[in-house]
């Protein structure tokens, strides 16, 4: 039992950063109905940025943090403007768009590849000392706490920013109808801005995160790994939702955790995937996913 | 032909169909009419096996079809074409009619891997009567055309010939004329004829076109909130007087608008040209609303009413002509700048944000300002709607119909604006939620902000409002005070003609 509750505490954690990353998915797929595939890509220059913030500048990880989160906001932005707005002014189907954030995917890892070279690179050992702590016969590191604690300060913040501000209500409103949201005042384009800004913001950190979790995985060629987990994720939770994404990333993290400890290490990847099939099979429109209907 | 017994359908607690009885007579063309949500496409829908009746029977040549699935009926003889044209567009025009034919064809899937005889003979078969059928509609030399490349009237026409392709003893037509010119209706009114005159085809047709119905139907029945209330020759419903009160709704003693001066002009429209890729809808359309005042647009399903205020919100851009808000050109701009500029538009069908809640909703409403009132004007708002302060915190899609209207209009009155555009308010309410959103109506009025009604229901429209303006065919057919409008002869021949 105390394993299993360990694991769960170990899952959870991983899973958290699943499910930050799932969210930047997610919330891009509401309001344009596309799914952006430079995401990723986004997640691996988080941990870069963050790495030359940590090595090479020095500085502490709270200043780490909040520069990320600014610059990969900023690159969000970039993408937008450079990626994605041009299609819209030109009525482009989603399909087009798809291939594009592929496009600026791959400029983005080789952007980074120049950068910051091939190579694995690791945060400074003590960026977080190690140090634990036993409640209860389990034992929770330090790290697991700094990062339980970093995505969920973000989430609640992204909950209050949806629910209790004008820009929030704005993405909703867009995510919902985009012309009715548009019979109300809400410029569309800016509010699509303002939500890339916003997911790749938390992507970028959520790069920081893993960098942080697993020592020596920070490259540019990272994001593959998290960007098929953060697909499963949305789709296991109901696409175009927040909670729906949260749960299905720490689904994925727990799972998998799991499956490490009770059966073998190689099914590890096979988790989230075997979680999507069963998923896709007994509730096609995910957990919390709501039927969309082709038909007017 | 057809017997329709004692049918109802519910949707949630919506009676859509309710106890409704029709016959088809051999060889007759039948047309079915009645106002928006008044049942027709769910008639056919049961009738076809697209839905299920909740009671009642459908026998087509004596035999019962009762909730048989949709291809059966289809082989047993009976076809549709549909209100918004479902045709497989990348396919060239030819094979959209050859797919039709399938549901006649014997040879098996076997037949075809193989290439057998009785598969390419079918196929060949197939063919040959695919492109008589295009010949009979009148789209000869274009067979190699995908289907989404021909003209709107054309791909009308296609959904017709790939109906005849299943060899069907009754055709069904739901709105075959919805969207065509004058032209194009007159040679739809030919083909319905000699459908029935050379085929021998039965013909059920859903329109809202009077001319086409009065036209050729031999028969029309009339549906109003899911009940018969009218049937007969044509001359007959026109001239029944409940047909015509379904159509321009009741007289009835209302508060009549607070009587003002006519201001200056807050919206002003010159020659407004506007319409969608199959053509100009609007054929320079002059209107205006002033300070004060309620100004009513009514006209048909398909005048333009809803294109107009479309293309005033700038969802839609203008082809020629001039829109005014005060003193400043609107035309061809963004549509959250027009709203920023203080025009709110309430569309049809309310497009409330479903699952924003209630407040949001409001808050949403309020995007385009940046004053520090809004948390007042909510609270104003909670008193003139008190339904919608009891449900602040629901989900908006949990309320009713006429709750969701109020929630669209208070939405609209939260961006404090200079001018409100209503289009059909009453679409689908029962009549005391109708008779609330207008005490609602006349509220806003009496505050002082101006408003541009669209209304189905033209008696409703003309007693709330002070101006009229008649939208027919998208040019306007008459003008004038309100009063004068409600005893003119004009506007019942635009909803009936």
């Amino acid at each position: 039992m105390t394993v299993f509750l360990q694991q769960l505490v170990n899952g959870i954690s991983l899973g958290s950063v699943y499910a930050l990353f799932a969210v930047g998915f997610t919330l891009v797929f509401g309001v344009l109905e596309i799914i952006n595939l430079a995401h990723p890509a986004v997640l691996a220059v988080g941990a870069l940025v963050a790495y030359t913030l940590l090595s090479t500048l020095g500085v502490g990880l709270p200043l780490a943090v909040a520069s990320t989160l600014l610059a990969t906001g900023l690159l969000g932005l970039v993408l937008d403007a450079a990626a994605f707005r041009p299609l819209r002014a030109r009525r482009a189907g989603p399909l087009a768009s798809l291939i594009t954030s592929i496009g600026a995917a791959l400029i983005l890892v080789s952007l980074a590849q120049r950068v910051w070279g091939a190579e694995p690179l690791g945060y400074p050992p003590g960026t977080i000392p190690l140090r634990f702590f036993s409640v209860g016969g389990l034992t929770i590191s330090l790290l697991q706490i700094v990062i339980l604690g970093t995505v969920i300060v973000l989430v609640v913040a992204l909950r209050l920013l949806m629910t209790r501000t004008r820009v929030g209500i704005a993405i909703r409103a867009v995510a919902e109808n985009p012309a009715t949201a548009s019979l109300l005042g809400v410029p569309f384009n800016r509010v699509v801005a303002f939500t890339f800004f916003l997911t790749s913001a938390l992507g970028g950190v959520a790069g920081l995160l893993v960098g942080m979790l697993f020592q020596g995985s920070v490259s540019p060629f990272m994001g593959d790994t998290y960007g098929l987990k953060g697909l499963a994720a949305i789709i296991l939770g109901g696409m175009g939702d927040i909670t729906g994404a949260m749960l299905g990333g720490l689904a994925i993290g727990v799972g998998e955790v799991m499956i490490v400890q009770y059966l073998s290490s190689s099914y590890r990847d096979a988790v989230a995937f075997g979680l999507l099939f069963l998923v896709l099979v007994i509730r096609p429109t995910g957990l919390l996913g709501r039927q969309r209907s082709r038909e007017a | 032909m057809l017997a329709v017994e004692r049918l109802s359908r519910n949707f949630g607690g919506l009676r859509a169909l309710d106890d409704v009885s029709l016959a088809v007579r051999d060889g007759e063309i039948l047309g079915l009419i009645g106002p928006n949500g008044a049942g027709k496409t769910t008639l056919f829908n049961v009738v076809t096996g697209f839905l299920r009746p909740t009671a009642g029977r459908v026998r087509f040549r004596g035999e019962e079809i009762t909730r048989w699935p949709a291809d059966r009926v289809t082989a047993r003889g009976v076809a549709r074409t549909f209100q918004n044209i479902r045709l497989f567009r990348e396919m060239p025009a030819v094979e959209n009619v050859v797919v039709g034919g399938h549901v006649r064809t014997r040879a098996t899937l076997l037949d075809a891997l193989a290439h057998t005889r009785t598969h390419r003979d079918e196929e060949s078969a197939g063919r040959v009567r695919a492109r008589a059928l295009l010949a009979l509609v009148g789209l000869d030399g274009r067979e190699t055309t995908p289907a989404g490349a021909l003209a709107y009237g054309d791909q009308r026409r296609l959904e017709i010939a790939r109906a005849l392709a299943t060899r069907p003893a009754l055709l069904l037509l739901d709105e075959p004329a919805a969207g065509m010119n004058a032209a194009e209706t007159e040679a739809l009114m030919q083909l319905i004829r000699r459908l029935r005159d050379e085929l021998g085809l039965t013909i059920l047709l859903i329109e809202h076109d009077m001319k086409l119905v009065m036209g050729v139907c031999d028969r029309v029945a009339v549906l109003n909130f899911g009940r018969k209330i009218a049937e007969g020759s044509p001359e007959e419903v026109r001239r029944d007087p409940t047909v015509i009160e379904a159509y321009l709704g009741r007289r009835a003693e209302r508060r009549a608008p607070v009587a003002v001066r006519a201001g200056e002009v807050v919206l002003a429209v010159e020659h407004l040209r506007a319409g969608y890729a199959r053509g100009d809808v609007l054929h320079g359309v002059s209107l205006e609303v002033r300070a004060g005042q309620i100004a009513t647009l009514i006209g048909a399903n398909g005048a333009g009413k809803s294109t107009l205020l479309r293309t005033i919100s700038g969802l839609l851009r203008p082809r020629a002509g001039q829109i005014r808000l005060g003193h400043v050109a609107i035309g061809g701009a963004a549509p959250d700048r027009i709203v920023g500029l203080g025009v709110a538009h309430v569309p049809e069908g309310r497009q409330i944000l479903a699952r924003l809640t209630v407040e949001e909703n409001l808050r949403a409403g309020a995007y385009a300002r940046r004053d520090r009132d809004i948390e007042r004007d909510l609270a104003t708002l909670s008193e003139r709607f008190p339904v919608l302060r009891e449900r602040r915190a629901q989900p908006a899609g949990t309320l009713s119909g006429g709750e969701q209207q109020m929630l669209a209009i208070a939405r609209g009155l939260m961006a404090r604006p200079r001018l409100l555009m209503l289009d059909e308010p009453s679409l689908g309410l029962a009549p005391q939620f109708v008779d609330r959103v207008f005490e609602v109506v006349l509220g806003v009025q009496a505050d002082g902000v101006p408003i541009l009604l669209v209304e189905q229901n033209a008696q409703l429209a003309l007693e709330t409002a002070h101006w009229g303006y008649v939208l027919e065919s998208g040019r306007i057919a008459t003008q004038g005070s309100a009063d004068r409008l409600l005893g003119d002869a004009a506007v019942q021949r635009a909803y009936l003609g």
